[in-house]
C-alpha cells in the first residue's frame, strides 16, 4: 500500500490498524465457530422461554404484571441487540472484503476526534448538527488519483418546549474525496431547492452555466463575491464536467460536491450500504452480489471523479 | 365588470412579460452555450499548429495529411455561419482522428513526450467540445420547445423569435481521438 492521502491530513495509522485488527478477530471468531450468531439467537430464545415459564405463571398468581414486563424488555432489548450486532458485523464485513480486493487501507468502527478536523477543514460539508462522527473510513488510489471515504454521521438535538422533550435526530451519509493536482477555488455544489428552482423561473441566478439543466438542478455557494469567484467557478465547471455531474445525479440522485483548493468531495444522503443480502445467522461467508453492488457504487462513482479530476488538471 | 376586465389586463400583461422573458433567456442560454462551443474550437484550432509541426519532424511524408489539416483549421477558423462551422468541425476531427492512426506507424513519434502532451490535451478538447456540443443541443430543445408550444408559439411569431438548428445534425459526435 502506497502512502496513504488524507483531506485533512490527519490519517492515524495506529488507530487504523488497532481497529481494523479488533474486526478481523471478530470475523476470525466467527469463522472458527460459524454457528455462533445462530446459537447466541438460540441461548436468547431459550433463556427467555425459561423465564416467561416461570415468570408468566408468578405474574398471573401474585397479580403483579410488572414481573413478567420489565423481564420480558429486557431479554427483547438484548435480542434485538443481538440482531443489529451481527448485523452492523455483516456491513462491515462487506465493506472489508470489497476494501481488500481494492487493496484501500480501511478503518472500521468511529475515529474519535475525527468529526473536530473535517469540520474545520471542510466545514461547508461537515458543520452539520451538533455532534459530528466518522466511521467506517477508508484511504487509497484508483488509477494513481487518491482517494478517501467514509461515513458521516451527526446528530441534531431539536429542543422541544421542556428539556425532557428534547428530540435527537440522526443523519448518516456517505462522502468520497478525490485529489487534485491544479489547486481549485474553493466553492460547494448543492441541490437546488424548490423555492429557488420557482423563484430562478423568473429571474436569473447569480452564477449560470451553459447547461440549462445544470442550472436548473444546482446551486452555488462560495465565499467572496460574485466577480472575485464567477469566473474560476466557471473554469472548473467546464461542458464535460458539467455533464459528468448532471448524469451522477441522474444515477444516484441529490449529491452535494465541494471543489476545495486540492480536492474535490462528493457527499450523498445514506449510509453507502442499505439493503444487503449476506446473512451472518444463515452464512458466514460475505455475499457477492453484495461485493459486486459495492464495487458498482465505487467503480461508478470513481470513474466519474476521475474524470472530472482529469479535466480540472 | 369593469374591475374584472382591469384584472384580467393586468393578468395577461403580466402572462406575456413572464413568457417573453422566458423566450430571452432561453435565447440568451443557446447564445450563451454557442460560445462554449466557440471557445473549445478555438483552444483546439490553437493547439493544431504545434502538432503539425512535431509530426513533421518525424513523419515528413504524411504531407498530405498534415496539410489536409492546416487547410481544415484555417477554413473551420474562417467559417462564421454556424452550419459551416459544424461541417468544418466534422472535417477537422476526422483528419486529426486519421493523424492520430497514421502516428501508430512512427514509434518515435509515438515517444515524443511533446507528441503525447499534445495528443492528451487534443483528446481533453475533443471530450469538451463533445459536451459542449451536447449542452448546445439541450438548450436549442428547450427553445424550439418553447417556441412551438402554445400559447409562446404566439407570441414567438409576433416578437420574431425562432426555432434553432441543431449542431451538426447527423454529424460526428465527439468520437475520442
Amino acid at each position: 500500500m502506497a502512502k496513504v492521502w488524507d483531506p485533512a491530513g490527519s490519517y492515524d495509522e495506529a488507530k487504523a490498524k488497532a481497529a481494523l485488527a479488533k474486526l478481523e478477530s471478530e470475523i476470525e471468531v466467527l469463522r472458527d465457530n460459524p454457528g455462533k450468531p445462530k446459537s447466541d439467537l438460540k441461548k436468547i430464545l431459550l433463556y427467555s422461554s425459561a423465564i416467561a415459564l416461570f415468570l408468566i405463571p408468578s405474574a398471573i398468581f401474585l397479580r403483579i404484571p410488572e414481573l413478567f414486563y420489565y423481564p420480558g424488555l429486557i431479554i427483547l432489548f438484548i435480542g434485538f441487540y443481538t440482531l443489529h450486532r451481527y448485523k452492523v458485523l455483516a456491513r462491515k464485513y462487506i465493506k472489508l472484503q470489497f476494501m481488500r480486493s481494492a487493496d484501500w487501507v480501511f478503518y472500521p468502527g468511529p475515529e474519535p476526534n475525527r468529526g473536530l478536523q473535517m469540520k474545520k477543514a471542510f466545514p461547508e460539508l461537515f458543520d452539520r448538527g451538533d455532534e459530528q462522527y466518522f466511521e467506517d473510513q477508508f484511504w487509497g488510489t484508483s488509477g494513481e488519483i487518491p482517494l478517501h471515504g467514509g461515513i458521516f454521521h451527526h446528530i441534531t438535538y431539536q429542543k422541544g418546549a421542556k428539556v425532557s422533550n428534547t428530540k435527537k435526530v440522526e443523519y448518516y451519509w456517505h462522502y468520497a474525496a478525490f485529489r487534485i493536482k491544479t489547486k481549485n477555488h474553493r466553492f460547494l455544489l448543492s441541490p437546488e431547492s424548490t423555492f429557488l428552482k420557482l423563484r430562478n423561473l423568473f429571474s436569473d441566478k447569480e452564477i449560470n452555466t451553459e447547461s440549462i439543466e445544470f442550472n436548473k438542478e444546482f446551486a452555488f455557494s462560495y465565499p467572496g463575491s460574485k466577480e472575485e469567484k464567477g469566473m474560476h467557478i466557471m473554469k472548473a465547471l467546464s461542458p464535460a464536467v458539467q455533464l459528468r455531474l448532471l448524469e451522477l445525479k441522474r444515477k444516484r440522485g441529490e449529491f452535494w460536491v465541494l471543489f476545495a483548493p486540492d480536492c474535490i468531495i462528493f457527499m450523498m444522503k445514506g449510509k453507502l450500504i442499505e439493503n444487503y443480502s449476506t446473512n451472518l445467522f444463515k452464512d458466514i461467508e460475505v455475499s457477492q452480489q453484495d461485493i459486486d453492488t459495492v464495487s458498482y457504487f465505487f467503480n461508478d462513482l470513481v470513474s466519474i471523479a476521475k474524470d472530472i479530476v482529469r479535466h480540472l488538471d | 365588470m369593469v374591475n374584472w376586465l382591469v384584472i384580467s389586463g393586468i393578468g395577461m400583461v403580466l402572462l406575456v412579460i413572464l413568457l417573453f422573458n422566458s423566450l430571452v433567456r432561453l435565447r440568451n442560454n443557446v447564445k450563451n452555450s454557442w460560445s462554449g462551443i466557440d471557445v473549445q474550437l478555438k483552444r483546439r484550432s490553437d493547439l493544431i499548429p504545434n502538432l503539425v509541426e512535431t509530426v513533421k519532424g518525424y513523419a515528413d511524408h504524411e504531407k498530405k495529411l498534415l496539410t489536409s489539416i492546416t487547410k481544415a483549421r484555417t477554413s473551420l477558423m474562417e467559417s462564421s455561419d454556424k452550419k459551416n462551422i459544424a461541417f468544418q468541425d466534422n472535417l477537422l476531427s476526422d483528419s486529426l482522428r486519421s493523424l492520430f492512426a497514421v502516428a501508430e506507424n512512427y514509434p518515435k513519434l509515438r515517444a515524443d513526450a511533446h507528441f503525447l502532451q499534445l495528443q492528451s490535451e487534443l483528446s481533453e478538447t475533443e471530450d469538451q467540445i463533445a459536451a459542449a456540443r451536447r449542452i448546445y443541443n439541450e438548450n436549442v430543445a428547450y427553445l424550439n420547445t418553447k417556441v412551438e408550444s402554445f400559447p409562446t408559439n404566439i407570441l414567438a411569431k409576433i416578437v420574431g423569435f425562432r426555432s434553432e438548428d441543431y449542431y451538426g445534425e447527423g454529424m460526428g459526435s465527439g468520437r475520442k481521438l
